[in-house]
Parts: structure tokens; sequence; C-alpha cells
């Protein structure tokens, strides 16, 4: 008799998506910025502070797409200003989803008082906007990257915590867990063996969303100083440094933008082809 | 514009009709009948068997993702599958309407009763005064009220059979020459569906109508039909005149058809059982009431039932069976009164009972497509049920097997997840994962009303045999009088809450002492009784 195969399922799912060509794509395009983010601080030519030339140089053999308000190199910069906000994105919005499953669920499944409470605290959280939430947290404690990412994801928690708690709500209410609650099953093995498993298709594309999302917040925050600070390299913070060159050499701006789109436009491309092949139309 | 002369008597015929699907599959395949003026053909098949999609294809429509391949559907002498998108608009509802299977979701719940009833007319150019005065015309032909009051009620202020009443109406609406009707009374309670039976029967005759009744119940199909034709598999496998059909059907799946199907004058008595041989009940309830908020839903219920018995509780929709059951396996926890095990007094909720109470009292869900977690291979569901009354997995995938085959599945499906299993397999799935606990008492309820006469023909043996080898006493509840008399040994019939009336299913089912029993009786179509007297005595 067979072990029974729970890897089957999650096989099954891959497969599905790996023969999408949107899902190649879309994981093509984001595997080639992460890289760029990681890589590419091996392959800088030259060190994130070095000066090379005037600012607002133009391009030259020393520095391909010119210099920036310092005289640094920008494609250096652009090679070593990937990462933080890479990380920090991905890590907010994973952040988010888990704990706002966790809420979720918890609120759903235990109902009464606590779902209300929840939803309560919920509101209250969404009516401040996100950007007004995040940059009062940072004047106040200081710009840590850690911090930030904290913060952005309790940004994004009230969210994460009612697309969990409504794709639970479905479940839950499914006689299987009926039929759990009935013989007996301890609540923390029906939430992660019949609960859990219905819900991670919605929960995955969930993530894909905030992570587009985070992308431009954490993005717009070191463009708006609240970030990482120079002398470090920052996509968001490049943008800022260079604008007032903008119509000398434009590269110091336009190259970070252009990453930043690239990154969020891949991760988006990638969330949108995942959603439709795992049919999350209909969980929805 | 108002309708020239009433369309009468016109002939549906459909020929070599042929759906299939994006990838190429068939779905129907060269179906072909006629209807004539006044005559109810019905469609009869098991779920999947195309039967919808043909009823459909008669207003030229078929679900997204199929298509209608090959054939010719004519009314007259009007080519149906040829209209152009606009002529079709003027074909439905005047040369062919639909009557939907569920009332509740086919009417929107914003609009006014009367201004759904006269859109169709207005749809056809109709002014609203004639209109108005056809609906209340029609209204009248089905035995509504006519008045103001109730013209602009919302339709969750009717109930069910009238609102499934009101359907036909706005079908009947301007006079179709042919009526397709797709399951109107499977939802409805049996004294309701008797009275839209009698309805649609009425209509046809008196204008002619030549209608296609969609149908999987026999007794309907036995008390309406003047011909009858049988599908399986997108084929049509039979096509006779009602009488014949039920006399001596000639096809092999119509036999196996008229076989499986209840009827609750035909009794298959119980042999070997000694009643009340073992002297204590394993399951006692007394004074048990039990209600939602503040409505009561239950008062004072008893009774008992001892191993190897099989007791019925038979009540409509919102009797209170559905709730009993629950307040018995320990879902429903607004209850009072005394549920007893083998002796021992248990906690209204499940968890507060005792791991052996948990174990040998098990319940079986309604629906086999929501009891099955579908990310969970059958193995694992079952073998989740032995973990936790086994408390380790020590023979784990024995005892799988095992319960596996005393339901009559392969031991190799243990692998699969539900959705690649029929209806009928995953409910003996459910079943499985019931007996794996090694219960005392199976709490089934509704367990076969999701399910193909065949395949709840097969179940039901399947419990027979369970409660004759294992001893298990069983609480069995329905709607379905019919299920009830090979099955029961004693009935328990709810009424609003109340125990109606209780004891041995033969004394209940021929000498019903209750007045709700007796009209429940009366209204529970019976095949053997109804051809009998329809077309004589059977052979």
């Amino acid at each position: 008799m067979s072990a029974p195969v729970p890897q089957a399922i999650e096989d099954g799912r891959a497969r599905r998506l790996l023969a999408s060509w949107r899902v190649r794509r879309g994981l093509a395009a984001t595997a080639a910025v992460v890289a760029i983010a990681y890589l590419g601080p091996l392959l800088a030519p030259h060190g994130v502070s070095d000066i090379v030339g005037v600012p607002f140089d133009v391009a030259s053999r020393q520095a391909w797409f010119g210099t920036d308000y310092l005289g640094q190199d920008v494609f250096s910069r652009i090679l070593l200003g990937g990462r933080s906000v890479v990380w920090m994105s991905v890590l907010a919005s994973l952040l988010a989803t888990v704990c706002g499953a966790a809420l979720g669920i918890f609120a759903a499944y235990v109902g009464g008082i606590v779902d209300l409470a929840v939803g309560w605290l919920n509101d209250v959280l969404l009516a401040f906007p996100l950007i007004v939430l995040v940059i009062l947290f940072l004047s106040m404690l200081g710009h840590d990257p850690s911090l930030i990412v904290i913060v952005v994801a309790i940004g994004w928690l009230p969210t994460a915590t009612r697309l969990s708690r409504s794709v639970a709500l479905a479940s839950i209410h499914q006689e299987y867990v009926a039929w759990a609650e009935l013989v007996g099953m301890p609540r923390y093995k029906i939430v992660f063996l019949e609960i859990l498993p219905n819900i991670t298709t919605p929960l995955i594309v969930q993530f894909g969303a905030l992570l587009t999302w985070s992308i431009g917040v954490i993005a717009g925050l070191s463009f708006l100083g609240f970030g990482i600070q120079p002398p470090n390299a920052d996509w968001g913070l490049m943008v800022n440094e260079n604008r007032s060159g903008l119509m000398i050499a434009p590269w110091g701006t336009v190259a970070p933008i252009v990453m930043i789109a690239m990154f969020a436009l891949a991760v988006n491309s990638l969330t949108d082809a995942v959603s439709d092949v795992l049919g999350i139309g209909e969980t929805l | 514009m108002a309708d020239p002369a009433p369309i009468q008597g016109r002939r549906a015929a459909v020929r070599d009709l042929s759906v299939t699907l994006k990838g190429g599959r068939e779905i129907v395949s060269d179906v072909g009948f006629e209807i004539a003026p006044g005559e109810i053909l019905c469609l009869i098949g098991e779920s999947g068997s195309g039967k919808t999609t043909v009823s459909t294809a008669l207003l030229a429509h078929v679900r997204a993702g199929a298509r209608i391949a090959s054939g010719q559907i004519s009314i007259g002498d009007v080519d149906v599958l040829s209209q152009t998108p606009r002529s079709l608009l003027s074909l439905r509802g005047k040369t062919v309407a639909y009557v939907a299977q569920d009332p509740t979701s086919a009417f929107n719940p914003a609009i006014r009763i009367l201004d759904q009833m006269i859109e169709v007319a207005l749809c056809h150019g109709w002014d609203r005064k004639t209109a108005r005065t056809r609906a209340i015309e029609i209204l009248a032909e089905v035995s509504l009220p006519t008045h103001d009051d109730f013209l602009c009620r919302f339709p969750h202020q009717v109930s069910g059979g009238q609102l499934q009443r009101l359907g036909i109406a706005i079908a009947m609406m301007l006079e179709p020459a042919v009526l397709v009707l797709d399951e109107p009374t499977t939802g409805l309670d049996v004294a309701t569906q008797a009275i839209v039976l009698k309805l649609v029967r009425q209509l046809c005759t008196d204008h002619g109508i030549a209608a296609l009744y969609v149908t999987h119940d026999l007794a309907v199909v036995a008390a309406i039909a003047d011909r009858v034709a049988v599908m399986r598999n997108g084929r049509i496998v039979e096509t006779d005149a009602a009488g014949p059909f039920f006399k001596a059907p000639s096809h092999d799946y119509s036999r196996e058809l008229l076989q499986a199907a209840p009827d609750p004058a035909l009794a298959r008595p119980r042999t070997g059982m000694a009643l009340g041989a073992s002297a204590q009940p394993i399951l006692r309830v007394a004074g048990l009431a039990a209600r939602y908020g503040l409505a009561p839903v239950l008062n004072e219920v008893s009774f008992e039932v001892h191993a190897g018995e099989c007791l019925a509780i038979v009540g409509e929709s919102g009797s209170g069976k559905t709730t009993l059951s629950k307040c018995i396996v320990g879902q429903h926890t607004q209850q009072n009164g005394l549920v007893e095990l083998d002796g021992v007094a248990l906690h209204a909720r499940s968890r507060n009972r005792s791991l052996k109470a948990r174990r040998e009292l098990q319940y079986i869900f309604q629906s086999p497509f929501s009891a099955l977690n579908p990310r969970k291979t059958v193995g694992e569901s079952i073998g989740m049920a032995h973990n936790l009354v086994a408390g380790s997995k020590k023979n784990r995938s024995q005892a799988v097997v095992e319960a596996l085959t005393k339901v009559g599945l392969r031991a190799d499906q243990a692998t699969l997840r539900p959705d690649r299993l029929s209806g009928g397999e995953r409910q003996r799935v459910c079943i499985a994962r019931a007996l794996i606990c090694k219960p005392k008492v199976l709490v089934c309820d509704e367990i076969t009303s999701a399910l193909d006469v065949v395949v709840q023909e097969a179940i039901l043996d399947l419990l027979v045999r369970l409660r004759d080898e294992e001893g298990l006493a069983m609480l069995f509840v329905t709607h379905n009088l019919a299920v009830v008399r090979n099955l029961a040994d004693r009935v328990l019939v709810l009424d609003k809450g109340k125990t109606a009336e209780i004891g041995a299913t033969e004394d209940v089912l021929t000498r019903p002492q209750h007045p709700y029993t007796q009209s429940l009786l009366a209204n529970t179509l019976s095949i053997s009784t109804i051809s009998g007297q329809r077309w004589g005595s059977t052979s």
C-alpha cells in the first residue's frame, strides 16, 4: 500500500506552472533583475563611492552611463544599488503574507468577537495612507533598513489579513473541516493540515501582488530620503540624487528608474501568469 | 405590436444532434427525437449524461466552451439552428421557452415579480398594459394570486413552490409551442412537487404545447411522461411510450435504472433481525430540544436505537432533521436534553466528549464533494482518521486498505485525490473514513441525495450490508420516503421539530396515524402505484 504522496500535488502544480510560456517569461525576467542586483556587485568596474570624473559627465569608455552628481560611475552604482530594494521588498511582502495569513485564518476560524476585533484593527490601520504611516514611524524611529521592512509589512497587514480571512472562511465552512472538528482533531492540525493547503494558491498570488507594491513603496522611500542613506548606492536614492542633472546626463536618473520598473513589471507579469494558470479567479 | 394568432400545435423535432467541447470531445452524439403537440417527453439519465445540454440546444444555446457540431432542430417549420442572433431573440420565449431548475437563482432578487413577468413580453414588443393583462391571465391559470399586493412582491417574499410556478408562468407568457423544463421540481417538497407536476400536465394538454421534461427522478417520469427517452454518455439508448417503458424496458440500462429506483410501495422485507434483541439501546435520545439563537427548531424528541438497527428520520426541509443529527454528533451546541451513547451521557460539544464517544459515533455528510479535503489523497484522508482514533500510525496502511475494501473500493485508489473519483466513490470514501474508526453508530445525513439512482442504490446496499454484517446502529436522515423502505427498521417522522410519528417502517408506511405522515405519503410518488393507475397492473 502506498504511503501517501503529498509531494505529488506540489509537483503537479509546479509542472503546470512551468509548462506555461507566460510563467516562464515572467520567471526569466524576475530572475534577470535579481541576478543583476545580486551578481552585479561582483562585476562593477568601480567602487561604490569612487570618483571617476566630473559630475554629470556624459558617457565615456570609463563610465558607460556617464557620471552622477558627485562624479561617481552610474553603471557601477546601478550594479551595486539593486540589492537593497530586492531583499527589502521580498522580505516585507513575505512578512506581511505570513503574518496576514496567520491573523486571517485565526480570525476566520475562531470567529465571533475575535474576528470582529481583528476586523476593527484592520480598519484602523487601513485608515492611514500607507506612505504616511511608514514615514511617521521612520521619522520617529530612524532609517534602519530592517525597520523599513517591518513597517512596510505592517502597512500591508490589513490587506493580507483580509484576503486570507476571506479565502480561509470558504474552506472553514466545508464539511471536511466539520468532520475534523467532530473527530476531535487538534485545532492547530486543522489549520495546518485541512485549511492551509486549500488556500496556498491565493496566498502565493497575494505575495506576488504585495511584492509588486512593496517595490514601489521601498524605492519611493529611498527617493524621499527615508531609506538607504548616501554614500550607499540604491536605485530609488539615485533617482533623487541625480534628478537635477536630468537634462545634462539623463542616464543617472533614467537607468535606476528603468531598473525599478523592470523589477516591478517582471514580478507583476509572473504573478499574473501564475494566478491565471492556477485558476485563482475561481477560488477568489 | 400585439402577438398575432396564438401559435398552436407545432411539432418539435431534433435530428442527429451532436455537441462537442472545444477540445473535440463529443458530449452529445446523434441525438434525435420528436415531440408532438400536447405531448410530454421525459429525458432521463444520470448526471453528466448530456440531458441538460440537449435541452438547452432546443433554444439554440450551449454552455461556454461547447458548440453544436451538427444536427437539425426544428419547431413546426422553423429551423432553430440556422437563426441569426437577432431572429433567435424573437424565437426564444415566443416559440420555445425554458423553465430553470432552481427558481431561487433564476429570478433576479432585486426586481418585483410583475416586472420580471412582463419583461419577456416587453422584449417582444408588447406594450406594458397588454403584458400586464396577459400576466394576470396566466397567473390565474397557474393558480397564483393575481392581486396587486402579490404582483409587487420581490422573489424572496414568495415560497419556493410559488416561485417555480411563476417560472412556468413566465415561460407561458407568450404561449410558446415548445416548453423545456430542466428538473423543475428537484428542489421542491413532495407536496409542492405534486402541484407543479399537475400544472405542467394541464398546461401542455390545454395549450397543445410540446414539452421536453428533463429529470433524473423516475417517479416523476411515471407521473407525467407520455414518452420517455433514456440518455447515457451523450446518446439516447431508448425511446419509448411511457406505458411500455415502465412495464418492459427494452434496453439493459433502462432496466438497471428502473430496478434501482426506490419505490415506497414496494417492500423488501427485512430478514434475520430480532428487534430489541439487545437489552440496552446503543443510542438513546431523550427530550432533546434545540434552537438557533432564539428560534426553536427541535422540541422534545426522544428515541432509542439498538445495535444492528436502522432508524430513519424523515421530514421535509425545515423539519429540523439535520439539526437533530447535528445535535447527536455534537456539532450543534444550542441543545437541551439527553443524548446517551452506550449508557453514557454525551456532552453537547463533540470536542468535550471522550475519545471513545467520538470514535463510536460517526457522521457521514450530505455532500461527498465537500466532505473530503480536495488537497489530500483518499489514503491520507482515511489515514488521518485512523491516526486520530488509534492514536498512532501503527498498521495505518493496512487499516486503510481494509476500510477501502469494506466499502467496495480498490486499494490502489488510496493514492487518488477526490477530484479523480465519482460522486458515489467519494461517498464510499466518506463511509470508509467513518468505518476505520470502528464506530457503533453511523449517522447518515441525506447521504444519497446528491447521487444518481443507480449509485444511490449501491450505497444503500452497502449500508444494509454494514448494518447486517458489522451490527452497526444507523440513523438515516432523509427527505425521501421511498429510500426508507428498503433500509430502515423503524421510522421517525419529524414535523416542524416535533415527533409526528415513530414506529416500525411497515406500520408507518402502510398505516400512517398522523395527518402529516399521511399527507407526506400521499404526495410521495410511487412508480408501481402510478403505473398501475395509468397503464393497468404491472407485469
